[in-house]
């Protein structure tokens, strides 16, 4: 008569106990995903820089340039009449001089442009596809049109790219932001 | 010594117990991290980045310029954001906007402040670039020395030079060294105005210590 009653304590005990273990293993899984979905995501700051200044130079045309006291040089590039920019954005101008072999004239005219626009602790660089070399003097795939290295490291802040078609190839340019 | 005596349900038990505390213990720890805030630094931060969004936004509505008087603050109740922005396909500043902001400050900076919802001082500013030295812009109409810019001062001599607006230097707010700031954050941003590059510099700061 005993040994049935034992057997039915025993099958008793090992199903609360199992019992409560899962129930235990259920409120960690629920502690732990709360844990997860209560964290907050820190918004990245700091970051739009790149993207308005391209913004900027995408939107700007030479031709509001021309006569402008503020930048005699894009004004002397345009009577100049070096290639036919008078109609285009400042990022499409400066990309063409470039393309079209007036390396020096697309640097100094991106010079006036963001040279003392640029925070004087952030560097800039803006290149183009074409394979040449890159702002830092390492064969790439990008030609660097303009540097201004101020940061002693460079430590990436943002970037932003715009499209041009140039001699039947669509090309990036990239402008690079870095502290 | 019988069989299975090191895993037992005591252990079992004692382990499924020890393991629900340490996450019950992680999971108020993070609460009680996320209800104290952000630290302060970053909170600054995260504020001065939004105030800049605003101001380089058309504002709401986004004809806000003609629907107060910048002289009476009980007419501003009707905006609820205040921005120098064109449109929000452009990166062109409105000469009307910007002018009525600066008119804004003159009138209550403690009313611009609520109305940009911020608990901390600002200082906005737009500069653009140019040499003052350069026979263009000597010999253009808005030349430095007509805009009171002695030849040889330090001013002179900068390539920045704050934006103006009907003769008024766009300045908004107090500066954070004429408030004795003992923290501050900066955000630069970028636009046009006037064909020429510019960039409106936001600056949110306080000079309370944080404990």
């Amino acid at each position: 008569m005993d040994e049935p009653d034992l057997a039915v304590r025993k099958k008793g005990a090992v199903l609360t106990m199992d019992a409560l273990f899962a129930l235990a293993l259920l409120l960690i899984a629920m502690l732990f995903m709360l844990m997860l979905l209560n964290r907050q995501v820190a918004k990245p700051v700091g970051f739009e820089s790149a993207s308005e200044i391209m913004d900027v130079l995408r939107t700007l045309k030479m031709e509001g340039l021309h006569d402008n006291p503020r930048y005699p040089y894009a004004s002397q590039i345009l009577k100049k009449g070096i290639t036919d920019i008078r109609n285009e954005t400042v990022v499409e101008s400066i990309t063409d001089l470039f393309l079209s072999g007036y390396e020096g004239e697309a640097e100094n005219l991106t010079k006036e442009l963001l040279d003392a626009a640029v925070p004087t602790d952030y560097g800039a660089e803006l290149l183009v596809e074409k394979p040449g070399t890159n702002c830092e003097g390492v064969p790439s795939a990008f030609s660097c049109i303009y540097s201004t290295q101020r940061a002693n490291r460079r430590n990436f802040v943002s970037v932003d790219r715009h499209f041009v078609y140039y001699d039947n190839v669509t090309r990036e340019v990239r402008l690079v932001l870095y502290k | 010594m019988a069989k299975g005596q090191i895993w037992s349900y005591d252990l079992l038990i004692a382990v499924v117990v020890f393991i629900f505390l340490v996450a019950l213990i992680a999971f108020f720890w993070l609460s009680i991290s996320s209800a104290a805030g952000q630290p302060e630094g970053e909170e600054l931060a995260i504020e001065t980045s939004n105030f800049a969004d605003v101001l380089m936004s058309p504002g709401n509505p986004s004809d806000w310029e003609d629907r107060i008087d910048t002289h009476d603050e009980n007419t501003w109740a009707t905006i609820s954001l205040l921005g120098i922005m064109e449109s929000f396909d452009s990166p062109e500043i409105s000469h009307d906007k910007a002018l009525a902001l600066l008119e804004m400050n003159e009138t209550d900076y403690g009313a611009l402040k609520a109305k940009f919802r911020t608990n901390y001082n600002f200082y906005v500013e737009m500069k653009e670039f140019y040499d003052c030295a350069s026979e263009s812009m000597q010999n253009s109409p808005f030349n430095c020395s007509a805009r009171g810019i002695t030849p040889g001062s330090d001013e002179w001599n900068s390539m920045e030079h704050f934006v103006s607006f009907d003769g008024k230097n766009f300045t908004l707010g107090i500066n954070p060294d004429a408030g004795n700031a003992r923290s501050a954050s900066v955000s630069n941003r970028f636009a046009i105005y006037n064909n020429s590059i510019v960039r409106v510099k936001v600056v949110l700061w306080t000079n309370q210590t944080w404990q």
